[in-house]
């Protein structure tokens, strides 16, 4: 045991010093998951930009009439028509960003001269921050464009003040002083829309009135059950099999530049198997491949919040997945005698794995056929469990099959590998 | 290197009609020796000669295809207790360039089960006999030739082994690096360890080695002490000389006299010389060739050795 864990140590240390070959394991993952994921958050709902929103509309009002014809005319919105549950639902499986339920009393209240803000409610994800704060200033500018239209009906306009005028007379919190300014204002509007030519083309007094800004938020958690919470959750499972397969990759090439170099002749000629020389380099593309599948978790983890929903689950797979790949490690590098063999080999082999396997195309985006394809390529079955225990919310049976995959692959190229070795090393 | 215990005084290799073959090339052909305790033994012969199989099959890297090897009693030399009392020093130069120094000796002796105090010693042992001390933080990349010579050298002696097996150490090395390893091969050759020296320098041989086996195609050709093979395949040594003036008679002293100019081939030059001074001329020059390895390997092959 301790020869081997010496020849895991050196190994890890070499590659440590080996500025290139840590690019691959650590640095070339880390720029697929982030690249290819803001690619596919901005461009991943078809049209860049778009918000789908869906609309209940319980008013009927003209004032609410209004409003939504504003809200269409915005290009970065999508509104649909919805009832208030089915909205809901969709809001919390993420087909929906949000919802704007405009309530009974939606023109009386929210309109010109407005009592409250209650009667319009946005239902959203308390963590899209961003898109809360996008949609809100949407809806406040709707909002304010509904009010210029609406001041400039005269009949409309006449009907709210007289209205206002009635409520301010039977209002019991004002003082006589109040109630007095109050009407001496809502009677000067009034003579001024009597006298309005409605002919003429004309701005609407006071620019606008007195939009209400601040809006009534509703918190709609989103169910994540089965589903990506953002794109990272996608493409941190590939980039980390990306950084296993460089792991392996090297660990390949170095055992046949040892071979090529003299220095695993001199392994053989020191008081230890063969064996424990290939578990040796084993440990060591385990154990790199373990460190470089933390790191990206823990940078997944902290930066891009991509959470496991079964963490032991994750583990479990980390290790299965790295298991394979030093199973496919020691097959590789008794593929070829030098080291331009055994690259091209690991690059050919490994370029065609990820392909089928999800690496490049996320396996949900794949074609049919290629997601049967991908059963053949271990990647697949590596991404699939880092998945399943990510997001896919697989069950420990679910699970067990993936793993098993992969521990029994990694266990017959490992086979495979060693034997093939010994031949090499008997010629 | 003090160590002259019994162990290492009572160790012997005896090599019985081993053969190996790679496919149709037949690399070793059936060749015997033993090597007695504390004696220097050379493999000499040309590249292709098969001294590097031999070396592998003496280290357990290869095992014969016929005929015995026997390490101090012990006839499978792929076993690792018996690896454990064997030092290798390969033709290449095998050692970790990404690593330093300390860190490839101290590497390699925690394979040979050193650890601890005993390990931090031998390295540092190692860094001197080497004469890299101060070296020992610098990674073998940029180590000269001659340093990591040193160096792959240094490895095989951590673990203090009772046989050394040196597979061309000074190959491609400078002459300078050449002669501190020598010197190194000598201070091992004080601690009464058994060792198989390869080269295809006969300078080598003739300096460094109590017997030597002259190997070709295979096939040792010839087997004994520098002395015994000169004077057994070496042929009659060149005496060549100029007087001062020409000689009326030689007087029995076999060779050929041109004017002043006289050449002689001859087994006993020495003797010959004697002679030539009882004829009562004065020598202006005298030249002296010696036979020696090359001759050996030439007479026994009809080629050179670096041919």
């Amino acid at each position: 045991m301790r020869s081997i864990l010496t020849i895991a140590l050196k190994d890890l240390l070499e590659l440590s010093r080996d500025k290139f070959g840590l690019f691959w394991v650590i640095g070339f993952p880390l720029i697929m998951a982030v690249f290819f994921g803001m690619i596919l958050s901005f461009g991943g709902k078809g049209t860049m930009g778009i918000m789908y929103v869906g609309l209940i509309n319980d008013d009927k009002s003209a004032y609410a009439d209004t409003f939504i014809k504003n809200l269409h005319q915005r290009e970065s919105l999508s509104i649909q028509p919805y009832a208030l549950d089915s909205a809901e639902r969709m809001v919390r499986l993420g087909k929906l960003t949000a919802y704007i339920h405009l309530k009974k009393g939606f023109g009386d209240n929210m309109g010109i001269y407005g009592k409250d803000n209650d009667s319009l409610e946005i239902g959203i994800d308390p963590s899209r921050k961003a898109e809360s704060g996008y949609l809100q200033g949407m809806i406040v500018q709707s909002l304010f464009e509904s009010m210029q239209y609406m001041m400039k009906d005269k009949t409309f306009m006449q009907d709210k003040i007289r209205i206002r005028k009635q409520d301010i007379q039977s209002d019991t919190t004002m003082s006589l002083g109040e109630k007095k300014n109050t009407s001496q204002f809502f009677s000067a509007m009034e003579n001024y829309y009597a006298n309005m030519d409605t002919t003429a083309k004309q701005s609407s007094p006071m620019g606008g009135g007195d939009a209400k800004t601040s809006l009534k938020i509703k918190s709609i958690s989103r169910d994540y059950k089965g589903k990506p919470r953002s794109s990272f959750d996608i493409t941190f499972p590939s980039a980390i099999l990306w950084g296993i397969i460089a792991c392996a990759n090297a660990f390949a090439i170095s055992m046949v530049s040892e071979r090529r170099k003299g220095t695993y002749h001199r392994l053989r000629m020191t008081p230890i198997h063969s064996f424990q020389i290939l578990l040796g380099k084993g440990t060591a593309c385990f154990l790199a491949c373990l460190g470089s599948n933390l790191f990206l978790l823990l940078l997944g983890y902290g930066v891009f919040h991509v959470r496991a929903s079964t963490p032991i689950f994750l583990l479990m797979t980390s290790f299965c997945t790295a298991w394979c790949f030093v199973g496919i490690m020691s097959l590789i590098s008794v593929l070829g005698k030098t080291e331009q063999v055994v690259g091209d080999a690991t690059w050919g082999i490994s370029l065609i794995m990820m392909m089928f396997g999800g690496g490049m195309i996320p396996l949900i985006s794949m074609p049919v056929w290629m997601q049967k394809a991908s059963n053949f390529s271990p990647v697949k079955w590596g991404i699939y469990s880092m998945e399943g225990a990510i997001w896919r919310d697989f069950s420990f049976s679910e699970m067990l099959f993936s793993w098993s995959l992969l521990l029994s692959v990694g266990l017959i190229a490992f086979c495979i590998g060693w034997f093939r070795m010994r031949k090499m090393d008997s010629q | 290197m003090q160590r002259t215990n019994d162990t290492i005084l009572k160790y012997m290799i005896k090599v019985d009609n081993i053969t190996k073959s790679y496919g149709s090339i037949q690399a070793v052909a059936g060749i015997s020796f033993t090597i007695q305790a504390g004696e220097t033994f050379g493999l000499l012969g040309p590249n292709g000669a098969g001294k590097s199989t031999t070396i592998q099959m003496l280290s357990g890297l290869l095992r014969p295809d016929s005929g015995t090897i026997e390490i101090n009693g012990t006839t499978d030399t792929t076993r690792v207790d018996v690896r454990q009392n064997i030092g290798t020093t390969p033709q290449a130069i095998a050692l970790y360039e990404d690593l330093t120094g300390w860190e490839n000796l101290s590497f390699f002796g925690k394979l040979y089960g050193l650890s601890g105090k005993t390990l931090k010693s031998r390295c540092e042992w190692a860094l001197e006999f080497s004469g890299l001390s101060e070296r020992r933080k610098d990674r073998v990349s940029i180590y000269s030739g001659g340093m990591k010579r040193r160096l792959n050298l240094a490895c095989s002696l951590l673990h203090e082994p009772q046989v050394l097996l040196m597979d061309e150490p000074t190959a491609g090395v400078d002459p300078q690096s050449r002669n501190l390893i020598f010197e190194n091969i000598q201070q091992i050759k004080l601690s009464g360890r058994i060792i198989l020296y390869t080269t295809h320098y006969m300078e080598e041989a003739q300096r460094l080695c109590d017997r030597v086996a002259i190997m070709d195609h295979g096939k040792l050709l010839a087997l004994d002490t520098v002395k015994g093979l000169v004077q057994t395949y070496g042929g009659k040594s060149i005496l060549e000389a100029v007087f001062d003036r020409e000689p009326q008679h030689l007087n029995g002293v076999h060779g050929k006299l041109e004017g002043t100019q006289f050449r002689a081939e001859t087994q006993q030059p020495l003797e010959t010389l004697a002679r030539i001074n009882a004829l009562g001329v004065n020598l202006i020059s005298l030249h002296i060739k010696q036979a020696n390895l090359e001759d050996v390997f030439l007479n026994l092959t009809g080629r050179r050795l670096r041919d």
